[in-house]
């Protein structure tokens, strides 16, 4: 009997598996061999279909043809390869010579697709079988072929849901990692776009695509990002979730440290600037390494728009974030410590407004924060229309009630409902998460120790973020270090500059590629504004000005 | 892009350093200022600005003479090791003491102003806790969070000066010239006590990226915040007046309090207005406790140097908790800083660097 | 692991701070706001040997409690919209304790809007200082609250009705608020201001707030609030009427909106100040200095009647009317100088102007300048008036 071995990995060695659950058994020359080890293998799974398939009658070459039913294209199995071997069974057979190794000979005459290959490894093989592309076993030889089959069932693109804009392209990222590669590469049509592949999970083998422009990006990220996915073995990845909280630099903090979009254009225009986007397989949300707190605030809509106005919703943007965290902790404070902050009017209504209420103030806004939060999740459960409805409805006929009946005073009402539109007005979802955190370490904070404790809050959270990295570059940056680009970063952060103000990268590129926009027929970087130049005037030849010219 | 703690750039010393200087003298000073040189006191902080550039030029060639250094290992060279030891150990006394009396005088205006029945203790540990917690993450995070932390202090600051610099009246100033010659250097020198961080570069001056241009990064700083103080005492003798400035323990506290915004929502701005300067102060305390905690890391040679730093709370606590009242605070404050503070700030560095160049130690002084 | 240990402790030792409760938090409505301050001496008071020191009442407190639930128009409990309590004391802090005892809310000064000082405080230097001294010291009072003097016992300030604002020190605060109002016949004088100005010079002025015994019945709801009172070295050492307070602010520069009337052509004419200017100047005779008041006057004809053949657009007679009015004003600041000659109080800030611009003059004539020199020194007052609209009419 064999001793049990405590073993601490993902997955255990076993006679056909290695430590990291890769299939150990040898790709037999024999087909029975390795018909017997795929039985073995996949023994009780009866989505797998397997079948046996002379080729020709006179010198039959026996095939043995693996896939999982529901994962594959069948008209490429079956129209593209099984009905070519039918016909030359029927009617081709004396015309092809018999003279290359069978798997030349099949991939040559058989198979319609160009997506076939040799494969020398039985990991490979059932690898293959596992993400959807069927396996062909050849007899008499020690080599398999694989075929793309690839077509499970799939949600098509659709617009992304957590990020909508009016203006801007309505398509988002899906599921099958192909797909959404392909999304990015339509708008990098570059051959310096390099995507490489590789795999995380010892059991689920989760395809990842590392995306980057290879004259872009500095040579150090990649590296960092390659060697940071390798660092743990874990035995499944169903998201990007995962990758990003193992690939992160702190994970005590409640700040993402990378950023998780649904959207193409974002990840094409963040691959620009020098940034790496890691695709995962089975995840809609792809991830941008390095990323910066002002990187969370820029939405895709701030580029197509006109730059006054997005400017404007950039600056509100900020304002709002900050009261998200912190308008429930200072209103706490400023009430019940400094009320001679207070104009006497607004302190007179507030002292009465609160006459009879039973509960003290910090309970108050807790049992309210809580309340809504409670709302929000259950909206989130809820199906469609029941679920927002509850939302909207619900806050409001329950704190018209608590008012009612003197639980809580109006102004608390309103302080909670400000701060629950300010936290949904943050671009990131994984932002507005940390806020909603930092919400109530602050309430707390500030009833114990009024404005001191709330500028004490501030300084941690301000001392937290600094000492905050992401993949290199600090949090705040360009708040900070931001003469390291020459200050032009400045110019995508509170305001949004035009475009043709926009003219280098920020500091994620390398040296001596910064240069993105400029004059078509000029050799030097100029910003000049874009419309009719109106410093020339139309001249003819003689350079007389043209009549007529209105 | 991967440089982990080891430096900062020149635009966060220059920062730095500014917040750093902004302390709690600044408060006092129209008080010192009004004392010794009576309705002249404004013009003190010029002198001082001259005061203040020896001291630079003490320092600053004293750390051009060994590049890469600090003050543990250029003493322990120039004068003998062990007599180097003894005052680079003095060097880590001041900065705590320094930093403890200033915390208690914070904390009691904190008390003041803002908790009034709060007990001390609580309000100097929670700062001292926020303290350590940055300074574990070495200078960078102490830079980058210095560069954030100037727009929350200078931006309502320029702000009320502008808004109060139209509506006062500039007769209180008059008249000029009255103070005599010897007033105004003793007030000076108390004023240049201001730029007590720049004791810290004796330490951290190797710390910034390029280091040639200290110099400059020092001018800088110590200029600014001499206009910075011109205008604080010019505000607070017109706004408070000179005499009454004279009688009050934190006279731009008094300033604070009686300047009248116009069509304000906001009363009794004070309490607001001290947002500014508990960031002020604490980049002042986080300073100081980190070059101290660096101080013995690199004496004791410890491979991790945030070792040190959370020992430093309970001996700062309880240097902050020796003086018994706001008024004993005081007085310790501004003698330990006016007698004590002129000698690592310019008397060292000036021996060191005789010395240095009597017993021809260290590369040539480019200059 | 040590690390982990001792930081577990410090933890540990740091909690039952915390878990002591919060010291400064109070639920708002759980504060009484005091909106004015009575201050009195108590005259009839003598040292009772009976009772400890804290015991003795020295002086007369009235504090004036608001419910804020009746004052916002919500319902409340309680009887009326403001509660007087009057406590005797030793000193302010004795008296707030008192207070305390007194009503259900802990007290709170942070909106104070006026403070009222009876005249027996005032005409008692060293009590008027240690009120002063007791507010200032621990920043109970903020220094930009109004004062105010009371030409009786500003107890009863507290027992006035008023039509318009039930509460005084709403009233107060809405009523210093304005600006719209015309600067002239009371100067408004802050807590800060005043102890700058005591501390500067000596001399400082209050305004008045009149509590007129005699005419009871018909000044009942009304308020006035005019005129000065003149403090040398803390005590009170007379009343101005509100010309003379004019007299002050013409000379100091600060008369705003207030209207000038002259006779014109047998009509009478008014020409609204709008703003005005003053500089003070001095020469150095052999006999003593002389002073010169230059001001700028600046304004238009707000009220005239025109007959045939007066036409206020033709040139001459504008200048007629400057000639008027600049007398006008110099009779005008003329009162103040008088009076201030009469008392012998240098109020209109002469002596501080020469101690700004000359130093050595002012070393020269400092001591004997109340006792002759600013008697004999002969001011003259120099006026240049603008008339910059006339208005729609001719």
């Amino acid at each position: 009997m064999d001793k049990i071995e405590r073993v601490n990995r993902p997955s255990r060695e076993d006679a056909f598996h290695d430590k990291d659950n890769k299939i150990t058994l040898p790709l037999a020359e024999s087909l029975d061999a390795n018909i017997k080890n795929i039985n073995y293998l996949f023994k009780n799974c009866m989505d797998v279909v397997k079948r046996e398939v002379d080729i020709g009658t006179l010198t039959p070459i026996r095939i043995y043809g693996v896939y999982i039913d529901g994962m594959v294209n069948r008209d490429i199995i079956e129209n593209f390869f099984l009905s070519r071997i039918i016909d030359y069974k029927n009617l081709n057979e004396e015309r092809i010579a018999v003279d290359k190794p069978k798997t030349k000979l099949i991939m040559d005459h058989f198979s319609a697709t160009f997506d076939i290959k040799e494969v020398e490894k039985m990991d490979d093989m059932v690898n293959a079988v596992l993400s959807g592309d069927t396996a062909i076993f050849v007899d008499g030889e020690s080599k398999g072929l694989v075929i793309a089959t690839r077509g499970w069932p799939t949600r098509g693109v659709s617009a992304p849901e957590t990020e909508a804009v009016v203006r801007g392209p309505r398509d988002g990222f899906v599921e099958t990692i192909r797909f959404n590669t392909v999304l990015v590469r339509r708008r990098i049509r570059d051959t310096k776009l390099k995507v490489e592949m590789t795999t995380v999970g010892t059991r689920s083998r989760t395809d990842i695509a590392i995306m980057y422009m290879e004259d872009i990006v500095q040579e150090s990220l990649v590296e960092e990002v390659r060697t940071r996915l390798k660092k743990y073995t874990i035995d499944g990845v169903f998201d990007s979730g995962y990758i990003e909280q193992l690939i992160e630099d702190s994970w005590k903090s409640p700040f993402p440290q990378t950023q998780a979009t649904e959207r193409p254009d974002k990840v094409a225009s963040s691959l620009m600037e020098g940034k790496v986007a890691i695709v995962v397989d089975n995840s809609p949300f792809v991830i941008v390494v390095p990323t910066t707190l002002n990187s969370f605030y820029q939405a895709s809509e701030d580029y197509y728009q006109r730059w006054q106005i997005m400017s404007f919703t950039r600056i509100l943007r900020y304002i709002v974030s900050f009261l998200s965290f912190a308008l429930p902790g200072v209103y706490l404070a400023i009430l019940n410590f400094h009320p001679a902050m207070l104009p006497t009017s607004l302190a007179v209504s507030l002292a009465a407004s609160r006459q009879g209420i039973a509960l003290p103030s910090v309970l108050e806004i807790i049992i309210m924060e809580t309340a809504f939060e409670l709302l929000r999740e259950a909206g989130i459960r809820l199906p469609g229309p029941v679920g927002h409805a509850i939302g909207v409805v619900g806050g409001i006929v329950i704190g018209q009630a608590a008012v009612d009946a003197k639980l809580i005073s109006p102004m608390i009402v309103i302080i909670v409902a400000i701060t629950a539109i300010a936290t949904f007005a943050i671009p990131d979802y994984g932002l507005t998460a940390a806020y909603r955190l930092l919400r109530y370490i602050f309430i707390i904070i500030c009833a114990m120790f009024g404005l001191y404790g709330f500028l004490i809050g501030l300084i941690w959270l301000l001392a937290h973020l600094s000492s905050l990295e992401s993949f290199g570059t600090p949090f705040f940056a360009p708040y900070t270090a931001g003469d390291r680009n020459g200050y032009r970063d400045f110019r995508d952060t509170m305001i949004r500059f035009p475009i043709f103000l926009q003219n280098r990268r920020p500091r994620y590129a390398r040296e001596h590629q910064k240069t993105r926009i400029r004059l078509s027929d000029s050799n030097s970087v100029t910003e000049t504004p874009p419309g009719p130049d109106s410093a020339q005037t139309a001249t003819d030849i003689k350079g007389e000005p043209k009549k007529g010219d209105e | 892009m991967y440089t982990h703690n080891a430096n900062v750039s020149i635009r966060q010393a220059k920062i730095l350093l500014i917040l750093q200087m902004f302390n709690m003298s600044m408060l006092i000073l129209p008080r010192i200022a009004g004392k010794i040189a009576g309705h002249d006191g404004y013009m003190l902080p010029i002198i001082g600005f001259a005061i203040g550039t020896l001291y630079i030029w003490a320092i600053t060639s004293l750390l051009k003479r060994f590049p890469g250094e600090g003050l543990d290992t250029i003493a322990p060279k120039v004068l003998t090791k062990w007599i180097g030891l003894v005052i680079v150990g003095l060097y880590v006394i001041k900065l705590l003491v320094g930093a403890g009396f200033e915390l208690r005088m914070f904390a009691e205006m904190v008390s003041q102003v803002l908790l009034p029945k709060t007990p001390l203790p609580v309000i100097i540990l929670i700062l001292l806790f926020a303290a350590q917690y940055l300074i574990k993450s070495g200078i960078e995070a102490c830079g980058r969070m210095a560069e954030v932390v100037i727009y929350f202090v200078f931006a309502p600051l320029v702000l009320i000066f502008c808004l109060v610099i139209i509506k006062t009246d500039y007769k209180q100033l008059l008249p000029m010239f009255t103070a005599r010659p010897q007033g105004m250097l003793v007030g000076a020198y108390y004023v240049s006590m201001t730029f007590m961080p720049l004791e810290f570069l004796l330490i951290t001056g190797c710390l910034l990226n390029k280091p040639g241009k200290l110099k400059s990064v020092c001018l800088w700083a110590v200029g600014i915040i001499s206009i910075v103080e011109v205008i604080l005492i010019a505000l607070t003798f017109t706004g408070v007046g000179m005499v009454t400035s004279t009688k009050q323990l934190w006279p731009v506290l008094t300033l604070m309090q009686s300047i009248q915004l116009p069509g304000s929502f906001v009363e009794n701005q004070e309490i607001f207005m001290m947002c500014w300067w508990i960031m002020s102060i604490y980049m002042y305390i986080s300073g100081a406790m980190y070059v101290a905690s660096l101080t013995i890391s690199r004496l004791v040679h410890f491979h991790r140097q945030n070792v040190t730093t959370l020992p430093l709370v309970p001996i700062v606590f309880f240097i902050s908790m020796i003086p018994s009242s706001l008024a004993e605070s005081y007085t310790y404050l501004v003698r330990f800083n006016g007698q004590i503070g002129i000698f690592f700030l310019f008397i060292l560095p000036l021996i060191l660097l005789i010395l240095a160049k009597l017993r021809n130690l260290g590369g040539r002084v480019h200059d | 692991m040590i690390k982990k240990k001792f930081i577990k402790i410090m933890v540990l030792c740091m909690l039952p701070m915390m878990l002591t409760g919060c010291w400064d938090s109070t639920e708002v409505n759980s504060r009484s706001v005091i909106l004015e301050l009575a201050i009195d001496k108590n005259t009839d008071y003598k040292y009772d040997p009976e009772r400890l020191l804290d015991g003795q009442p020295v002086y007369t407190i009235s504090y004036t409690i608001p419910d804020f639930g009746k004052l916002s128009g919500t319902d409340s409990l309680a009887k009326d919209v403001e509660t007087n309590l009057t406590s005797q004391s030793a000193t302010i802090a004795t008296s707030i304790a008192d207070i305390e005892l007194r009503s259900k809310n802990s007290v709170s000064f942070s909106h104070v809007k006026a403070l009222f000082l009876g005249e027996d405080l005032l005409k008692d230097p060293k009590l008027f200082k240690a009120t002063l001294d007791a507010l200032s010291r621990d920043m109970l009072i903020a220094r930009n609250v109004p004062l105010l003097a009371v030409n009786g016992e500003a107890s009863t300030t507290t027992e006035i009705e008023n039509n318009e604002q039930p509460i005084l020190g709403l009233y107060i605060m809405d009523y210093f608020n304005n600006k719209e109002r015309a600067t002239s016949f009371f100067k408004k004088q802050l807590v800060g201001t005043y102890i700058k100005e005591m501390e500067d010079t000596g001399v400082s002025t209050l305004p008045v707030f009149h509590v007129d015994q005699t005419d009871k019945e018909e000044m009942k709801g009304q308020i006035d609030i005019s005129g000065g009172a003149v403090i040398h070295n803390n005590e009170l050492v007379g009343y101005l009427t509100k010309e003379e307070v004019r007299g002050q602010l013409l000379v100091e520069g600060k008369v705003r909106n207030s209207p000038v009337v002259v006779v014109y052509e047998d009509n009478l004419l008014t020409y609204q100040i709008k703003d005005e200017k003053s500089k003070i100047k001095f020469k150095d005779t052999p006999e003593g200095p002389t002073c010169l008041i230059e001001m700028d006057v600046k304004g238009s004809i707000s009220e005239y009647l025109t007959e045939s053949g007066t036409n206020l657009t033709k040139d001459g007679t504008i200048e007629e009317i400057k000639t008027l009015l600049a007398e006008e004003i110099i009779t005008q600041v003329g009162v103040g100088i008088d009076k201030s000659k009469e008392m012998n109080i240098d109020f209109l800030g002469i002596g501080q102007a020469m101690y700004r611009k000359y130093p050595k003059m002012w070393a020269k004539y400092k001591p004997g300048w109340l006792r002759e020199t600013y008697q004999n020194m002969p001011i003259s007052i120099g006026v240049n008036v603008d008339i910059q609209n006339t208005g729609i009419e001719e």
